[in-house]
């Protein structure tokens, strides 16, 4: 069971201006954190956002196909104080597409946890596997 | 339900992965830490997920925001200088 964030906006800009602001870590930092990325396929992705608990994303590009279509791997790094679980099965896609000189972008993040079973259902297997995939995955990329 | 009882229930963790997990847990608001004297019992908080959830409903709305605000402050400057306006 799993749920998706899915936004939609229209930008006075073309595709290609839009696009930069994914790749390029001096323009995703002006809308979203700092950041540190390798913009391949494979290639990481962290994001220190500056608002709130100071939460860091964690994740990797898994496609890019130029002023078109990014996806890429969402997890949170744990943060004291800031909501949610490294939810590290999800994943954020990203669509541009033109429209006379704008630009549609659509937003869809997809396999985040929609509900916890009970105490006695799979609820705490459930968050300790989660929590053991992200730890495994850490020691892997560190 | 104690630590000591959760972790009777994942004998393939080991007892400091389960007090990190549980630590990283309360971090999140996942789950709810009561004392009794100097035992811990935990809770799982359900409705944690929905608040993680709107958390990043919220932060999406507000980044794709300003991102809307520097990619069309970006391309006005870019058009700007081809058609010579010399906009800042």
């Amino acid at each position: 069971m799993s749920r998706t964030i899915e936004q939609t906006l229209r930008i006075r800009a073309r595709p290609e201006t839009v696009w930069r602001f994914f790749t390029d870590p001096a323009r995703l930092a002006r809308w979203w954190g700092t950041a540190e990325l390798d913009a391949r396929p494979g290639g990481a992705l962290r994001v220190a956002m500056h608002e709130g608990p100071c939460p860091v994303m964690r994740g990797r590009f898994v496609e890019l196909v130029p002023y078109e279509r990014l996806v890429f791997t969402f997890a949170w790094e744990a943060t004291p104080g800031a909501p949610g679980l490294p939810p590290e099965a999800s994943r954020v896609e990203v669509t541009l597409t033109p429209d006379g000189d704008s630009t549609e972008l659509t937003l869809r993040h997809s396999g985040l946890p929609a509900a916890l079973e009970e105490e006695t259902g799979g609820g705490w297997a459930h968050l300790f596997r989660r929590l053991g995939e992200t730890a495994e995955r850490e020691q892997a990329v560190s | 339900m104690s630590a000591g009882e959760i972790a009777g229930r994942f004998p393939e963790i080991s007892r400091p992965a389960v007090s990190q997990h549980l630590r990283t847990l309360a971090a999140a608001r996942l789950v709810e830490v009561r004392r009794v004297g100097n035992r811990r019992f935990y809770r799982l908080r359900p409705e944690g997920l929905a608040e993680a959830v709107a958390f990043l409903e919220s932060m999406w709305s507000t980044s794709l925001g300003r991102l809307q605000r520097e990619a069309e402050r970006e391309e006005r400057a870019h058009t700007g200088d081809q058609d010579g306006e010399g906009s800042l």
